[in-house]
């Protein structure tokens, strides 16, 4: 599904975020991604997302055997990448569930699909307010906007459920639930891996990969994947810090 | 009141005599363009047949019959408001003095909105509307100008709001008429809040050769709320300006001036606001913000937010911004599979949306006219 070979990514300036990542992540699988506070972490999901600010200065992203390199941003919605940001933007005056409309609509026009309706589309809006546990009064706000932290989070988790991607980034989409949204997070995406989808997890915490098991975790640490393993890592660092592990192989 | 009247109009000719042009050394009229507003050739009037509203009027003119509740001469207490209003000299104001008058009293709970049209078709034409609502009343109001030919027109609102009343203005001019219709209106707005009542006055906006809308609010009692706000849009050599005045008077009230406008090609669009607090009116809480997109390097916006509070204990926030559709905002629709061009109309389309939010039944027309102008 996603296979990324010796990644390295610079901002304009030069400065070096990304020194070489290798990942791959089968269908179906989940992955978690931990590491320490600017290690690079967002910054991988940003470049999955296409984001112009950062530069691939060598190496690759495949999708499904397919290099990505040329992919516009919204292509790369098109063609099923989903990032899940760990700070979403606030789009004041965009109605919410327009703009999911609006999303679905794009990703399926590029698929040759046939738009749909607002009639048409109710069903699925329902259904993936459902799988996301959010209150269908998130549909008449605009974006984001006003939405304390943790809800932008879940609102990320509802996009997701609407848009269907085969790959969904989820950076740290934790941080900052409380435990009963952390619940209803997890089993959202517990349900959306068991149709099959593909999903990396970024988190902090192993409190979420205790509800959501990762098939594999891996540590990025000073834009490099140094250590990766089974669930038993995310325990390791939790008890022994980054330090610990880091120093102890 | 016939006498005071013309004694009045007769004080308000002279000041306008002695005031003449307004010039770009008077602090209030420093970014207006007045040279195209003096140039500019009025269209012929013409008739307007229209029963869509509750009062229709063409070029200055009444043409719909009384409803309940409405006068259309002067009493005693509009002619004391008029007498300060020519003491303020804002043009508007002197010239409306003996236009055509319509005085409206609230009373009780209205049901449905009230709805007022002024069509300009061309000539020169002023207005006076005095809204007086009583204690406890509580209404919607609409009031639209439609530019139908180039005209010149000066208009005056004075809104009372008394004890309890809590009324809603919506009010839009302009709207789906490309700019190249829209002659010189100068509107002077005049608003008193009392005790426990609310005003909330909304406007959409559309550039003209001149278009600009002066409002001036008091707060006069505690618990008093005046929101005055809205949305405007300038486009091609347009021109729209709001010259906004909110005094709190005494402590303990509540004011809001929240102005969001979108300037385009080589039009002007300006924002002049000021929060006055009295000496003494201590826990007033004020805000005003200007947000402003410039959606062309030739487009010019000029943002004014000032405070001038004589007290120690207030909480008064204000603020502007200038910038361009914001390239995270786009670029995160974009994540999602937006493409570039829908992403930034959406924007740009949501800026405008926001700030005609508090609107009541006005709002989704406005709306519409607004993105409609900027091809949206
Ligand atoms: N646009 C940018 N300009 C300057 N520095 C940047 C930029 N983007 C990322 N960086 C830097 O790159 C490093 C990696 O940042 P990134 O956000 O990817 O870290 P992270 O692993 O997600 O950290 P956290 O756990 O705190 O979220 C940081 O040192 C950050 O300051
Ligand atoms: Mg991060």
């Amino acid at each position: 599904m996603l296979k990324i070979d010796n990644l390295h990514v610079a901002l304009e300036d030069g400065t070096e975020i990304l020194k070489g990542i290798d990942l791959e992540v089968g269908v179906g699988e989940v992955h978690a991604i931990m590491g320490p506070n600017g290690a690079g972490k967002s910054t991988l999901s940003k470049v999955l997302m296409g984001h112009e600010d950062y530069l691939v200065t060598a190496g690759s992203v495949l999708m499904d055997g397919e290099d990505t390199a040329e992919w516009a941003i919204e292509e790369r919605a098109h063609k099923g990448i989903f990032v899940g940001f760990q700070y979403p933007i606030e789009v004041p005056g965009v109605n919410n569930a327009d703009f999911l409309r609006l999303a679905l609509n794009a990703k399926r026009k590029a698929g040759g699909e046939d738009e749909l309706s607002k009639d048409e589309f109710a069903p699925i809006l329902d259904a993936a307010l459902k799988s996301a546990e959010a209150p269908g009064a998130w549909t008449d706000r605009d974006l984001n906007h006003g939405f304390s932290g943790g809800e932008k989070k879940r609102n990320e988790i509802l996009q997701m459920f609407v848009l269907q991607p085969k790959l969904a980034v989820l950076d740290e989409t934790d941080s900052g639930l409380d435990v009963d949204a952390l619940r209803a997070v997890a089993r959202g995406i517990n349900s959306f891996r068991g149709a099959g989808r593909t999903v990396v997890l970024i988190t902090h915490y192993q409190r979420l990969l205790d509800l959501v098991e990762p098939d594999k975790v891996h540590i990025l640490a000073d834009g490099k994947i140094v250590r990766s393993g089974d669930k038993s890592l995310a325990s390791r660092l939790e008890a022994e810090g980054y330090d610990g592990v880091l120093a102890h192989g | 009141m016939a006498d005071t009247l013309t004694a009045l109009a007769t004080q308000a000719t002279e000041r306008l005599a002695q005031l003449g042009a307004p010039d770009t050394k008077s602090e209030d009229w420093r970014y207006v363009k007045w040279k195209p507003a003096a140039e500019l050739e009025l269209a012929a009037s013409h008739a307007i047949t229209d029963t869509d509203a509750d009062i229709v009027i063409v070029d200055g003119a009444l043409t719909s019959s009384a409803i309940d509740g409405m006068r259309t001469s002067p009493t005693a207490a509009d002619c004391e408001r008029i007498a300060t209003a020519i003491a303020s000299g804002e043009r508007a104001d002197l010239a409306s003095v003996d236009a055509t008058f319509i005085g409206i009293e609230l009373r009780g709970v209205r049901a449905t909105p009230l709805r007022i049209v002024h069509h300009l078709t061309g000539g020169e034409s002023a207005l006076r509307i005095h809204i007086l609502a009583a204690p406890g009343a509580v209404a919607d109001l609409t009031i639209e100008t439609r530019h139908h030919g180039l005209a010149r027109c000066s208009s005056a609102l004075n809104v009372v709001c008394e004890g309890g009343a809590a009324v809603r203005i919506d009010e839009m001019e302009g709207g789906a008429t490309t700019p190249e219709t829209i002659g010189v209106h100068l509107a002077s707005k005049r608003l008193e809040v009392q005790r426990d009542a609310s005003l909330r006055l909304t406007t959409a906006l559309t550039g003209g050769t001149l278009v600009r809308h002066t409002t001036i609010g008091d707060l006069l009692d505690e618990n008093a709320e005046l929101i005055v706000g809205g949305a405007t849009v300038t486009t091609g050599t347009s021109q729209a300006h709001h010259l906004v005045r909110l005094n709190h008077r005494v402590g303990k009230a509540r004011s809001r001036q929240n102005f969001k406008t979108i300037a385009d090609d080589r039009s002007l669009a300006t924002f002049d606001g000021i929060i006055h607090v009295d000496a003494g009116a201590d826990e007033t809480d004020a805000m005003q913000q200007s947000n402003n997109l410039q959606l062309s390097p030739g487009a010019r916006i000029v943002a004014r937010p000032q405070l001038d509070i004589h007290t120690d204990e207030v909480i008064a926030s204000h603020g502007a911004t200038i910038g361009q559709p914001d390239p995270e905002e786009q670029r995160y629709l974009r994540t999602r599979g937006l493409d570039a061009d829908t992403a930034r109309s959406l924007i740009v389309g949501g800026f405008i949306i926001a700030g005609l939010a508090g609107m009541g039944s006005l709002r989704e027309r406005a709306q519409a006219a607004l993105l409609r102008l900027l091809g949206i």
